[in-house]
């Protein structure tokens, strides 16, 4: 497994330096104007880094060839979820460096703050749930397909959720009503985990019957 | 003699092409040379000896153990060189040693230097930059930098000129050297294929024609030439295949069939495999 994360971190420096940069102001701008949303376009740029590092494997044919090696398909599935934990943590030290040096700006301090802790468990649930949603597609049919699937496929489950939640009262209630829960962060976290753990044995499964 | 490989009543079905019932085996210590044209199933019989793709039915055992029971140590003892090496376009031969230090137990990264120098690979150069043919050496000089006791070749001399092809062959002919070392090696290039095999396997559509040893394919048959007259006194079964023109017929045939007195000439394995497929249609 260490040889194919040493790959996955040379093509990451190679394809991802412009964004690493990119990046870096983002999580300035956040930091100086005391706001995370900057930050979140990062986190969800890392979100979906492991898709497109799939995409240029594919197009490589390098899964045909890592087959060849001493790697099974179920290596080429993990480390792909491995890279997807790797970067919600590089998400969430830097968010939270981020929100440190915010909090010494603003003379805030944030260690223990609920808000920057939650803000912290919204980036880990992003980084986590993107991928969790789009990777089975990319393992079943490819990058290409698996990611236009994942577009149409999401798109009409957001137009639905949309045309329910406007549509009906009852649904803005009950939903007003689970925002102001307590149990809210751990039933996200709860789900995420889920979520996270059932893509990744669905990958296993699909890519196991996939035909390269 | 153990076999390197055994491969029995192997099917896997396609839409438009079944590999049908292939049943062979590659004694260690010997290179088998499996002929086909575009099409024929050689990438499909490497493909599912790698378990890269399932197959419908039969059994594959390599190196004494199933390709399906715990491949990824048997895969430690073989090389393997596929027609598209798929790796990562931005890494140079370098980073790629880096990462093939992990991928394998036995990697000697002296060895892997000393073949990439051999070959004239530049080791900072990225993949996407390089020639087909320095792709293909820089696939051979991985193949063979880890100890393999195995080499699996999918068409490994595409894309070399001569010169390179005669040395990747004779890199081929010294690893056998060693008695328990294999060489399972599909081709066009049926006179690099001649040189070097002890075994010679013919697929087409799908279906192993012949599998023997090439001094015994090469012995047992003859070319002979003559008017059609000459050749009716030729029983039709000792004929594997013929060639007709207006002036002449020319007809590869069993040795021992030959009448008395008409006379023959030696077979190269490229003619015998042409007139056997022509038969077959």
């Amino acid at each position: 497994m260490k040889g194919l994360l040493l790959k996955e971190l040379y093509l990451f420096w190679h394809h991802g330096r412009l964004f690493i940069l990119l990046a870096a102001i983002m999580a300035a701008i956040s930091a100086f104007g005391g706001t995370i949303g900057p930050m979140l376009s990062v986190v969800m740029f890392f979100g979906i880094y492991p898709m497109t590092l799939q995409a240029y494997d594919e197009r490589s044919k390098w899964p045909q060839y890592a087959l060849t090696l001493t790697y099974s398909r179920s290596d080429l599935v993990n480390i792909k979820y491995i890279l997807v934990l790797i970067l919600a943590l590089v998400s969430s030290v830097i968010a939270a460096a981020v929100s440190c040096i915010s909090g010494i700006i603003y003379d805030k301090p944030m260690s223990l703050d609920p808000i920057y802790l939650s803000t912290l468990f919204v980036i880990c649930l992003l980084m986590c749930s993107v991928p969790s949603l789009m990777l089975p597609f990319v393992f079943w049919l490819g990058a290409e397909k698996g990611r236009l699937l994942y577009c149409i496929f999401g798109g009409l489950i957001g137009a639905a959720g949309g045309m329910l939640s406007s549509s009906s009262f009852v649904v803005a209630g009950i939903a007003a009503d689970v925002v102001s829960s307590p149990l809210l962060i751990p039933g996200l976290l709860a789900a995420a985990t889920a979520l996270f753990g059932a893509s990744w044995l669905l990958s296993l499964k699909l890519f196991k019957r996939r035909e390269l | 003699m153990t076999n390197a490989i055994e491969i029995r009543e192997l099917t896997k079905c396609y839409k438009d092409f079944t590999l049908d019932r292939v049943t062979l085996s590659l004694p260690s210590g010997c290179i088998m040379g499996l002929i086909g044209e575009n099409g024929a199933g050689k990438s499909t019989t490497i493909k599912l000896l790698l378990d890269m793709i399932s197959r419908d039915s039969g059994e594959i055992i390599i190196l004494g153990k199933d390709n399906r029971e715990n491949f990824k140590l048997t895969k430690e003892d073989i090389g393997v060189v596929l027609d598209d090496i798929g790796l990562p376009e931005v890494l140079n031969p370098k980073q790629i040693g880096k990462i093939m230090r992990y991928a394998f137990k036995n990697w000697d990264g002296e060895t892997y230097k000393a073949y990439l120098k051999k070959l004239g690979v530049p080791e900072k150069k990225k993949f996407k930059e390089l020639s087909r043919g320095m792709k293909m050496k820089l696939g051979i000089a991985i193949a063979l930098s880890h100890k393999p006791k195995l080499l699996i070749l999918d068409e490994p001399t595409n894309g070399l000129d001569p010169i390179a092809r005669d040395e990747v062959v004779d890199m081929f002919y010294e690893f056998t050297r060693d008695e328990d070392h294999s060489i399972l090696i599909s081709s066009h290039i049926v006179s690099d294929l001649e040189k070097l095999c002890d075994y010679i396997a013919f697929l087409h559509k799908g279906r192993l024609m012949l599998c023997e040893e090439k001094d015994v394919l090469k012995d047992g048959y003859r070319i002979v030439g003559g008017s059609s007259e000459d050749i009716a006194k030729i029983p039709e079964k000792a004929i594997i295949g013929k060639k007709v023109t207006p002036y002449s017929v020319e007809a590869i045939v069993k040795r021992d069939s030959i009448p008395e007195g008409m006379e023959s000439s030696p077979v190269d394995i490229e003619q015998l495999f042409i007139f056997m497929v022509k038969k077959e249609g």
